[in-house]
């Protein structure tokens, strides 16, 4: 179909020709206006498929490429950046954790040392005798506790500035 | 924008990171994206924008594609999305200009008569009015049909619809643009023939 006018065939199947074909009918219709009419009036709007053509200016597309390298390459720059910290982080709590565990494994009895220097805050038979809790208006909590002849009182207040 | 081997391996290497391969696809397809994007925003810079954003998306994406699907439709896929995305966002514009003419196709155009060229940029013009006019979907169907030359089934797969769904966006579109044709642009359609001799070779 190489430069040949439209025929009623080809205006017929115009909607289903294959990529090749319709590009060749199309160049053609370009040119020949006689082609052009008949393709109209096929169907007027066949007339918008000879924009499928319609080059797009070499500067823009130029100035496109540039525009998506800069951002990829921002965007790189960003991923890599980013990726530091994590590795940073990562490196550090390995780090602590190793000089935690070589403290226990040197001294592995030291945390029952210190759990007998501790005072003996209640013997076995002093019951706890009394728990009361009371609301403030401020929405504190107070735990009042006596342990044997000792009272305890506890405050929890979230707004309470010490 | 035809599939083939060497847009596969394209997609490959750029898929594992290498920018040239990435660089070299961008060229192959970018004037198509462009164009797909311009005749459905009608602006040639909102286009770029579309453009720009489907390149970073299919850089972002390339590693998720199925080698066993159309590359193409994929791309027109991301294209028209975000073009009717850009479209709906951005609200209808006023006056649509045709694409600035390039000295390219300019010096191209130089063996056609002063007619051929008034012509394209008229009959541009009047798809970016006329087409202003039909919903977004509508002309995304007609620009991938019509303009592009995709087959029914493609523009179905590249909008997630049904082919019925795209064949009857495409009867709304075409008798819209046939009235508007007719009624603002009668010069665009040739009055018919009175010597008809059909079949000529």
């Amino acid at each position: 179909m190489k430069d040949r006018h439209l025929d009623r065939d080809v205006l017929a199947r115009f909607e289903n020709l294959r990529a090749q074909e319709r590009h060749e009918v199309l160049a053609h219709t370009q040119r020949c206006g006689d082609c052009r009419r008949r393709l109209a009036e096929a169907c007027p709007s066949y007339l918008f498929a000879l924009l499928g053509s319609e080059a797009i200016p070499s500067g823009a597309l130029d100035r496109l490429s540039a525009r998506i390298n800069d951002e990829i390459d921002r965007l790189e720059d960003v991923n890599r950046r980013g990726r530091w910290p994590a590795w940073w982080s990562m490196a550090a709590s390995l780090l602590l954790g190793a000089i935690i565990g070589g403290f226990l494994l040197v001294q592995p009895d030291a945390p029952a040392v210190r759990r007998a220097q501790l005072p003996d805050l209640r013997g076995p038979d002093e019951p706890i005798r009394a728990i009361e809790v009371l609301s403030t208006p401020s929405e504190a909590k107070v735990l009042d506790l006596m342990v044997g002849d000792t009272e305890i009182v506890m405050i929890f207040d979230e707004e309470l500035d010490i | 924008m035809r599939p083939d081997q060497d847009d596969l391996e394209l997609i490959r290497a750029a898929a594992a990171g290498d920018r040239r391969a990435f660089d070299e696809l961008i060229r192959l397809k970018r004037e198509r994206v462009v164009r797909a994007a311009y005749q459905i925003t009608g602006d040639l810079e909102d286009a770029l924008d579309v453009a720009q954003s489907v390149f970073l998306k299919l850089w972002r994406g390339l590693e998720r594609f199925d080698p066993h699907r159309r590359f193409d439709t994929w791309v027109y896929r991301i294209t028209v999305n975000a073009a009717i995305d850009m479209l709906r966002s951005r609200g209808p514009r006023g006056a649509m200009q045709p694409l600035p003419e390039d000295p390219a196709e300019l010096g191209r155009a130089a063996g056609l008569d002063q007619e051929e060229s008034l012509d394209r940029r008229r009959l541009q013009q009047a798809f970016l009015h006329l087409a202003a006019r039909l919903a977004p979907r509508q002309r995304a169907v007609f620009v991938m049909r019509e303009i592009e030359g995709l087959a029914t089934a493609e523009v179905a797969e590249a909008l997630g619809v049904t082919e019925s769904t795209v064949r009857n966006h495409l009867l709304q579109a075409r008798r819209a643009l046939r009235a508007g044709l007719q009624r603002d642009y009668p010069g665009l359609v040739p009055e018919p023939p009175h010597d008809d001799d059909g079949g000529r070779e």
